[in-house]
């Protein structure tokens, strides 16, 4: 299926003309994040905060050729991630709207829940924040320390930890906060929080690529929450922990795919409009470039579309994840190593671009995070055509 | 930390490995360049801002700044803006002057590139040992440690090779693959960090500026052009 159909080919035209308008505030918005709070009315900017709402909440989805489109299916979310990112992958970090705290509020957010967080996005364009990482580990979710006590009088309970490496922490004004109630995993839950509520406070955490997503460090002091901002206070513990969180990233992994695919495509062109005399070994390379491009595209979407069908089914996205990541990196890093020594001063997007790639090892789960996955996936038999393994009983084991 | 450079490179090697790129700069365009600017082979120079902006020479060849045309001032990339560099287009490349004098910065520049990678891994084992995985210390993970075993090796490679290569620095292709190979170790280890690798002011910081460093001074191809 990896060939669009001609509703995402579409989708796919019409994104690529708005990302291309976004382009040329590429290198400016690396300098000041705020450089997004100017584009407000670019197509790509108004589509990304009213869209990935889920059909029952959004009257108003975009309309192509009478085609709707909601971005909340992942192959829709990966054909228009991989042309915003391929216009700047720090503007689309940068982009208001659900993001990925609107894919955790629709699986597992209640309906009030719902109709308030998604309301909250379609009356004004308005960023979020996801709120997992702490400064001991991003890694290891399982070890959240940020944690939710029950107040005395049980009107509900106070938010008290740590975040770090949060994007668009400091112009979000509504997110959501993974913590923990109790020890073990049956005690983690994720809050949906105000940036406006008494106790929290952003501080700004610069980073060498992707500057416009601005990322924050997160002060939560005694945050008052009560009961409705808790999501999924409707679902047993697992599924309103580890499960549900689980088949968020799932859903998000083929879309960071999907922007390093977008990356990887922008240095590659960049290459090919301004390196106008190729030798036959460059114009050999370039084809070879492309080559792998495709090649991660199309395992992508196929990513997004076993996500589609099986939230639940995450390994083909990690797959995607892991050879994206790299591809990004070493496609960025050849298109400079193509303009000779001093590249990085006389081509500063294409130093950008070097920069930027590397912020994808570490979203949706870093590299040996995917390493891992897929080797389990491998191991139980989980890609076609691989049966899983059969370890025959060692000496000691019998 | 005994340093493992030899003599005339310890200062720029030490000097990156512990205290930063900006410093041990100063060290290696005082051991080689006194005063001048250092031109890379498409006339670029990545200069401490002091010798930067006091300079009235380019090195190598001595060509006097004042008459040259074309010569101008480059941004610095946004997250190292605030770094006290200066960086430079439109100088003489060292072709006309001399390749050999430009061997013995490469290989002085090669020193200090290997002292921030050793710094990085240093940087990286204290940072891991600090935290944790679901089933114990990170420094522990095998994945971890594999990353960890490759830079090392990686680095004990170049520095055989840089040892070896002084004081006649070796051939010019071995030196110019020796740059390449810390770049790509560098790659390859920094993700140990997590994203306290990828801020302004974190390790990763020093390594944008080696790799800078190394797009500025390294020559496109391996064999650096002998003068006839
Ligand atoms: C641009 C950017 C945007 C981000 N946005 C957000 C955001 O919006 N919200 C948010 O919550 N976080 C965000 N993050 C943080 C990101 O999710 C974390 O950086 C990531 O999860 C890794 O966590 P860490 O940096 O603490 O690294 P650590 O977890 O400390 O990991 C360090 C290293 O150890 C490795 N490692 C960890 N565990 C194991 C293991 N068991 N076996 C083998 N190796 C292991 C990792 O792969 C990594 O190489 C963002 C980061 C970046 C760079």
């Amino acid at each position: 299926m990896p060939d669009l159909d001609d509703r995402l080919r579409l989708l796919r035209r019409h994104a690529r003309g708005w990302a291309a308008e976004l382009r040329p505030y590429a290198l400016e918005l690396d300098r000041d994040p705020d450089v997004v709070l100017r584009l407000l009315a670019a197509p790509a900017v108004t589509h990304a905060a009213h869209l990935q709402i889920p059909a029952a909440f959004n009257p108003a989805p975009l309309v192509l050729a009478g085609e709707r489109f909601h971005l909340t299916a992942a192959l829709e979310r990966v054909v228009f991630c991989e042309e915003i990112a391929h216009g700047d992958l720090g503007m689309m970090l940068a982009l208001p709207g659900a993001s990925m705290s609107g894919v955790l509020v629709a699986a597992i957010g209640d309906r009030a829940q719902q109709e308030w967080f998604y309301g909250r996005l379609l009356d004004r364009p308005t960023w979020t924040f996801f709120a997992l990482t702490e400064p001991g580990g991003g890694t290891d979710a399982g070890g959240l320390r940020t944690r939710a006590t029950a107040l005395p009088d049980g009107s509900g309970w106070s938010l008290t930890g740590r975040k770090r490496y949060i994007s668009n922490a400091l112009r979000a004004s509504v997110g959501v906060v993974f913590h923990r109630t109790a020890d073990g995993p049956l005690g983690l839950a994720a809050a949906l929080v105000e940036t406006s509520a008494t106790g929290f406070a952003a501080a700004p955490v610069p980073t060498l690529g992707v500057r416009g997503a601005q990322l924050g460090a997160l002060t939560l002091d005694a945050v008052p929450v009560d009961a409705g901002q808790i999501l999924g206070r409707h679902l047993s513990p697992v599924r309103r922990g580890g499960w549900g969180w689980q088949r968020t990233f799932n859903l998000l992994r083929p879309t960071v795919a999907a922007m390093a695919v977008g990356l990887a495509q922008a240095a590659c062109d960049h290459v090919r409009e301004h390196r106008r005399a190729l030798r036959p070994d460059e114009r050999d390379a370039l084809a070879r470039v492309e080559g792998e491009i495709e090649a991660v595209r199309r395992l992508t979407r196929r990513a997004a579309v076993e996500v589609d069908s099986d939230s639940g089914s995450g390994h083909l996205a990690s797959a995607a994840k892991l050879r994206a990541t790299r591809l990004a990196a070493d496609v960025t890093r050849w298109a400079l190593r193509s303009f000779g020594p001093g590249a990085r001063l006389d081509q500063p997007l294409l130093d950008k671009f070097a920069r930027d790639a590397g912020a994808l090892e570490y979203m949706e789960g870093t590299g040996n995070v995917q390493r891992l996955a897929v080797a389990a996936a491998l191991d139980r038999g989980a890609f076609d055509g691989y049966p899983s393994a059969t370890v025959p009983p060692t000496a000691a084991g019998v | 930390m005994t340093t493992v450079a030899p003599t005339r490179w310890t200062r720029p090697h030490d000097t990156a490995r512990r205290a930063g790129v900006e410093a041990a700069l100063t060290d290696l365009y005082d051991q080689v360049a006194a005063g001048s600017l250092v031109a890379g082979p498409a006339g670029h120079a990545l200069a401490p801002g002091v010798v930067g902006r006091a300079a009235e020479r380019v090195w190598p060849g001595g060509t006097p700044l004042r008459g040259l045309t074309g010569v101008a001032t480059v941004p610095l990339p946004a997250p190292v803006r605030d770094a006290d560099l200066l960086a430079v287009r439109g100088l003489p490349a060292p072709q006309a002057a001399g390749w050999e004098p430009y061997r013995t910065w490469l290989l002085g520049l090669a020193w200090l590139r290997l002292g921030v990678s050793a710094g990085l891994l240093d940087r990286a084992r204290a940072h891991l040992a600090g935290r944790r995985a679901a089933d114990g210390p990170l420094l522990r993970q095998q994945l971890v440690q594999a990353t960890l075993a490759e830079a090392v090796t990686d680095q004990l490679t170049v520095r055989a090779l840089l040892t070896d290569a002084d004081p006649d620095a070796g051939p010019d292709a071995v030196l110019v693959q020796a740059h390449h190979q810390l770049t790509t170790s560098d790659h390859a280890l920094l993700p140990v960090l997590g994203a306290t690798g990828f801020t302004e002011d974190g390790p990763g910081r020093a390594v944008y500026l080696s790799h800078l460093l190394a797009d500025v001074y390294l020559p496109v191809r391996h064999d650096v052009p002998v003068p006839a």
